[in-house]
């Protein structure tokens, strides 16, 4: 399973707050403001910038020090919020 | 109508607006009269800021008619994109003068600002008056405050008429069981008062612009949660705040 962000949502800091913000275009995928918490935020820098999930699953596993199998949920659970906004979407891997 | 049939922008004309004047292109040349002593005399310039066709077409398919006041109405977002470029934006608030300062009061439609404000002018005679009914601009200034301007977008009561004042606070709108008042963290401000904040949010460098706003204003002016929980007793409440915030 692979993620990609949707285009023309854009993650701003204001006051030490993370959001996703779409543009009018995206907005139609991504309909509301998204407040980002700071695993969630990491995710989403990651994968905008073109990395695989795997990536993200690597920094979690190096931050939390949990075992495979637990990063896989938490991110998957962090991802999936953003997949609920309509801030990324999933797609299958073609391998 | 079909989707594509709308008028296009070719009356070039100008709007002052917080002490900035911006080139503007309208559908019809009625649209100027709305902006009253806002409007200016057009340079003829061929460019300048217009409603977006896809407000139009939004606008239309809602079963809205493309009019004169239609156009004035969606002609806010586009300024405040505009003036971003001054330190200004448009906010969705109505603002109001108190001993020589502005208060902005910010909540969705129908939530009750106007009914807050009218409540504290009964209450109050002679002590509050309205700077803009509905769109309020902010201005960063360089002295590091902000300044509550008026606009020509004063809402259904057509409020308006106190000049430009310093802003002391915003407070955000909502309704509950009991009124309460919270200063808000600038953390905490931050969604509250994006809703607020009146742009077309058509690029990202404008979502980003937008960002550093907002910051800049949370950093200048406190904000608070302020729960109505039914006037006038509400009001009266909020007149005793106001008041130990001037102390």
């Amino acid at each position: 399973m692979q993620y990609q962000c949707t285009p023309g949502v854009v993650m701003v800091k204001i006051c030490g707050t993370r959001l996703l913000v779409p543009t009018h275009e995206a907005s139609s995928l991504c309909p509301n403001v998204v407040r980002l918490s700071l695993p969630a935020a990491m995710g989403w820098s990651v994968l905008q910038a073109g990395n695989p999930v795997s990536a993200v699953e690597h920094i979690f596993s190096i931050l939390t020090k949990k075992p495979e199998d637990e990063v896989r949920e938490i991110v998957g659970k962090v991802l999936s919020g953003l997949v609920e906004a309509g801030a990324l979407s999933v797609r299958e891997d073609e391998s | 109508m079909p989707m594509n049939s709308f008028l296009l922008p070719r009356y070039s004309s100008r709007i002052r607006l917080a002490g900035c004047e911006l080139p503007c292109r309208f559908v019809f040349p009625e649209t100027a009269s709305f902006f009253g002593s806002s409007a200016l005399p057009s340079e003829g310039q061929e460019d300048g800021i217009s409603v977006p066709v896809y407000e139009w077409e939004a606008w239309l398919r809602s079963g809205g008619v493309q009019d004169p006041h239609a156009e004035f109405s969606s002609f806010t977002a586009c300024s405040s994109d505009a003036l971003l470029e001054y330190d200004r934006m448009i906010l969705h608030g109505v603002s109001f003068r108190f001993r020589d300062r502005a208060w902005l009061l910010c909540a969705s439609s129908g939530v009750g600002k106007s009914t807050q404000v009218r409540f504290l002018q009964e209450l109050y005679p002679g002590e509050f008056s309205v700077i803009c009914g509905d769109r309020t601009i902010l201005q960063l200034t360089e002295e590091g405050g902000v300044m509550a301007h008026p606009s020509p977008w004063n809402g259904k009561e057509g409020w308006h008429g106190a000049p430009a004042a310093p802003l002391a606070g915003i407070l955000c709108l909502e309704r509950g069981e009991e009124t309460s008042f919270l200063r808000y963290t600038p953390d905490q401000a931050v969604i509250p008062v994006f809703r607020s904040l009146i742009a077309t949010f058509s690029s990202e460098s404008l979502i980003r612009r937008i960002a550093a706003f907002e910051t800049q204003l949370l950093r200048r002016v406190p904000v608070w949660r302020y729960v109505n929980g039914g006037v006038p007793d509400s009001s009266r409440l909020l007149y005793d705040h106001l008041c130990r915030q001037e102390a």
